[in-house]
């Protein structure tokens, strides 16, 4: 510290004090307080847990603080931080077997649980996105709620969607919400480092014109939503 | 007493962290005082969790983390004001500063924290990883395409978001 020793140790008072302050509001006041009825509900099995053992309480890690890789539950907020840095999130059915040509359209089921899915259709018929890095919310009627995070590296799906050179695909979300943002990201090789974004329009469904050269690319979509943000995997091979 | 007690464990490291927490905040927000408070609850919020949080590998990382994360809340809810009596240079790099924290808070929560953990706080790539329990390749996805976003936001003229960040 570049400060004096006076003004570490008050600054250090200072950091003790909020620490304690965080103490008290996580752990004894939702005891008090007008809602004691409905927060006592929730906090005696939490104190009998916690008053057995170690001096401690199994609070939610924020996650704006703590990493962490365990599903734990609280009254706030509940946060599954899914630590999956090669696994595919929820994989579509067709993204494992070859399709028949021309491919069908995607019934994609919606989730209110996840982020909405993703299909992508060209003249050669539509195929479902593979799901990547992703945070989604929800909200109880009671005030609850539940956060789930999942981490993929860049995925590559299994089937690639045939598009002409220069034509006009449509890129859509099983929802009736349009995404407040939506970026969109293509890579040439395996390389992570060769993203790069292009524009499309912030719509659902959204239709853009894929000019890239002949040859496999893979696509990313970037969507953010009312709950969340999504990440959106494709494999396309430009004639 | 309820609640945390002294630990000279924390004490130490708090001497090593808080200015490194402080930095960081500042990058962020331009803002001794306004970094000087992240930190402390950055600090306070480490002394809370210390019995979990003091052994980890992480551990520096960690308290970074939540240093950068809630600079980042505090500039969402104050947006900083360019003083009127800085220097042209100085105007530039609080521009630059305002500009890069409104494109960062836009980003998604993983890669606004790589970005702020890599960027921002000089860590490693294998740091990062570690911080956020991630891969390393993970860690350079999330930083790629946070860099492809970053530079969209910004404008196709801004090539050298890293440089930039690391200007700031």
């Amino acid at each position: 510290l570049s400060s004096t020793g006076s003004d570490r140790d008050k600054l250090l008072d200072h950091v003790y004090s909020r620490a304690r302050r965080l103490w008290w509001q996580r752990r004894a006041a939702p005891l008090l307080g007008a809602t004691v009825v409905l927060t006592a509900l929730v906090a005696i099995p939490v104190m009998a847990r916690d008053s057995g053992g170690e001096h401690r309480l199994e609070t939610v890690a924020d996650p704006e603080e703590a990493p962490t890789t365990t599903i734990e539950e609280t009254t706030s907020t509940t946060v599954a931080l899914i630590s999956a840095t090669t696994t595919t999130l929820a994989p579509s059915p067709t993204s494992t077997t070859s399709p028949p040509r021309p491919l069908p359209p995607v019934d994609l089921q919606p989730d209110p649980s996840r982020p909405p899915r993703a299909a992508l259709r060209s003249s050669a018929g539509e195929v479902e996105g593979t799901a990547g890095s992703f945070c989604w919310s929800t909200q109880n009627t009671d005030g609850t709620g539940q956060g789930v995070c999942g981490d993929t590296d860049a995925l590559d799906p299994d089937v690639a969607l045939p598009v002409q050179r220069g034509e006009r695909v449509t890129l859509r979300f099983a929802t009736d919400e349009a995404p407040g943002e939506l970026l969109a990201f293509v890579a040439d090789k395996d390389d992570p480092a060769t993203w790069r974004a292009f524009a499309i329009p912030t719509q659902n469904p959204s239709e853009f014109v894929l000019d890239l050269p002949r040859g496999t690319h893979r696509l990313s979509f970037q969507a953010r939503w009312e709950h969340g943000d999504s990440t959106t995997y494709f494999k396309v091979e430009v004639r | 007493m309820w609640g945390p007690r002294r630990d000279e464990a924390f004490d130490r490291a708090f001497d090593e962290l808080f200015p490194r927490a402080q930095r960081l905040a500042h990058r962020i927000l331009g803002d001794w005082q306004a970094a000087e408070d992240v930190a402390a609850e950055a600090m306070a919020r480490a002394c809370l969790n210390w019995r979990k949080v003091a052994d980890l590998p992480w551990r520096d990382a960690w308290v970074l983390r939540v240093a950068s994360n809630l600079a980042l809340d505090v500039a969402k809810r104050k947006r900083p004001r360019i003083p009127a009596s800085v220097p042209a240079d100085g105007e530039e790099a609080a521009t630059l500063r305002l500009a890069l924290t409104e494109a960062m808070r836009a980003l998604p929560r993983r890669q606004r924290e790589v970005i702020a953990l890599r960027y921002l706080s000089d860590l490693s790539e294998a740091d990062v990883a570690s911080a956020l329990n991630i891969s390393p390749g993970s860690v350079k996805t999330h930083t790629s395409r946070a860099l492809a976003a970053l530079r969209t936001r910004l404008g196709d003229d801004t090539e050298e978001v890293p440089v930039v960040l690391n200007g700031i």
